[in-house]
């Protein structure tokens, strides 16, 4: 009797799995549901398309700077200056630029009171420069042992015209500079150069070497 | 009071950084490996490889390079030549703009820089050109010749034609007209401001050398109108420069 009873119990409970597996087996879904399931959840990160000109580019750089310009017989003064500078490749730079100073007493003006070469109006010295730039040492500076930034010592050469003293004049610039690319879109600059030009204000023409000494800081564009 | 700032001045910064992140361009390596240096030039040491399958954002481009920040956040230069060699998130070749010699053949503008000799002074030239076809273009200028006993400006307006439109480097006819304006210098004794018209036929060489760069080189002949001060008689000056020019 006992084994009757289990055995009953046995087939009801085989039956019962069977029909809760068959049940489990019919609510699988096809291939086809699993495709149509995907394609109603819309993806949350959208397929971003490539733009190229999306891209910051940076070739051209615009760099006010201001310092020091020593004009030979005129004592040293605060200069101001702007360059333009179009980065031709990784080496080479050129660019235009427009500065403006101004011209002190000479000794002699000093040494003699009422002895004036010049008008205030003609002691103010404008120049602009063509300008060809090498980036000779490329390298990395290293602010911290985690802050790292590209440098390069350049060399730089140009050639313009200067306004001092009432007479246009053909300038001739030679000097080295020093970049330190700080951030992505700019640049700190510290540059030394000699302007070379004839200056006849005392009435014989000599060639003066006139020193000049800028901080400046770049925006690319 | 300085707490809100703080807020604001960090609330900036980070909507910032979330934008430039969200702006960046992503592109997904094809190659083996690619290799990042320290700086945007060949001469910087490579620092780090990224190897087929990762993922680089590009911050921005100078020059022919490219900085890049990879997954992990690290950040470095990339060439645009190894750059093409990964594929865009869609699976399809990345390729960078970059100037060929067809781009200057078909180029619209021109802006350049000239300097040479004009009459015994130096002179420096600036001017832009517009091609009208390929063979034609109008050209606008500004130059300064600084000699010992005078300086001069001129405005110039020309046109010049190229015959040979395919040519690399390829001669060119100009021909123009403009003021001058002759300053003669302080310490010379006729201070007397003069202005006159001027035409100016040249012949030159212009040819493409790299990228977006073009080398000119100009012989040309001046006629000042009644320049002569004592005959009242045209003059002719002579002139040569060479330079470099820009073309988009």
């Amino acid at each position: 009797m006992e084994i009757r009873y289990s055995r009953f119990l046995l087939k009801i409970t085989t039956l019962t799995l069977i029909l809760t597996g068959q049940a489990a087996w019919s609510e699988t879904p096809s291939l086809d549901q699993i495709q149509e399931v995907e394609a109603v959840i819309q993806p949350e990160v959208a397929r971003v398309e490539f733009d190229e000109s999306k891209i910051d580019v940076g070739d051209f750089e615009i760099v006010p700077a201001v310092g020091i310009l020593s004009i030979e017989d005129f004592s040293s003064n605060v200069v101001i200056n702007t360059k333009f500078n179009y980065h031709m490749s990784e080496d080479v730079f050129i660019g235009f630029e427009l500065g403006r100073s101004k011209g002190g007493k000479s000794t002699f003006e000093v040494m003699v009171p009422g002895s004036n070469f010049l008008s205030d109006e003609q002691r103010v010295l404008t120049y602009y420069l063509f300008n060809i730039g090498y980036n000779m040492l490329p390298g990395e500076a290293y602010l911290t042992d985690k802050v790292t930034y590209n440098n390069a010592l350049y060399l730089t050469g140009g050639m313009g015209s200067v306004e001092f003293a009432g007479d246009t004049r053909l300038a001739v610039t030679v000097g080295v500079g020093y970049r330190l690319m700080m951030f992505n879109l700019s640049s700190l600059y510290v540059e030394m150069r000699d302007h070379t030009f004839n200056l006849d204000v005392t009435g014989v023409s000599k060639l003066t070497n006139n020193f000049e000494m800028t901080l400046g800081y770049s925006f690319y564009f | 009071m300085r707490i809100t700032f703080l807020v604001i001045l960090l609330s900036l910064s980070f909507s910032h950084v979330a934008y430039a992140d969200e702006a960046l361009q992503r592109v997904k390596i094809a190659d083996p490996f690619i290799d990042l240096h320290a700086g945007p030039g060949d001469g910087y040491p490579i620092f780090h490889v990224i190897v087929r399958g990762d993922y680089l954002d590009i911050i921005l481009r100078r020059t022919s390079w490219l900085k890049v920040q990879t997954e992990k956040g690290l950040q470095g230069w990339v060439s645009v030549d190894q750059m093409e060699k990964t594929l865009t998130p869609a699976g399809e070749n990345v390729e960078f703009s970059r100037s060929t010699e067809e781009d200057f053949e078909q180029r619209d503008w021109e802006v350049g820089l000239l300097g040479g000799d004009f009459g015994g002074a130096t002179m420096f030239t600036v001017y832009g050109a517009r091609y009208i076809n390929r063979g034609l273009a109008a050209e606008l200028g500004y130059a300064e010749a600084i000699g010992s006993a005078s300086s001069s400006q001129l405005i110039k307006l020309g046109l010049f034609m190229q015959p040979f439109v395919d040519w690399r480097v390829s001669p060119y006819l100009y021909l123009g007209t403009g003021v001058i304006n002759v300053k003669p210098n302080a310490t010379i004794v006729i201070p007397e401001n003069k202005d006159n018209q001027f035409s100016n036929v040249g012949i030159g060489i212009r040819g493409y050398i790299s990228r977006k760069t073009i080398a000119r080189l100009e012989y040309g002949d001046y006629v000042l109108f009644s320049a002569d001060q004592d005959t009242d008689k045209n003059l002719s000056i002579k002139e040569w420069k060479l330079g470099i020019a820009v073309f988009f």
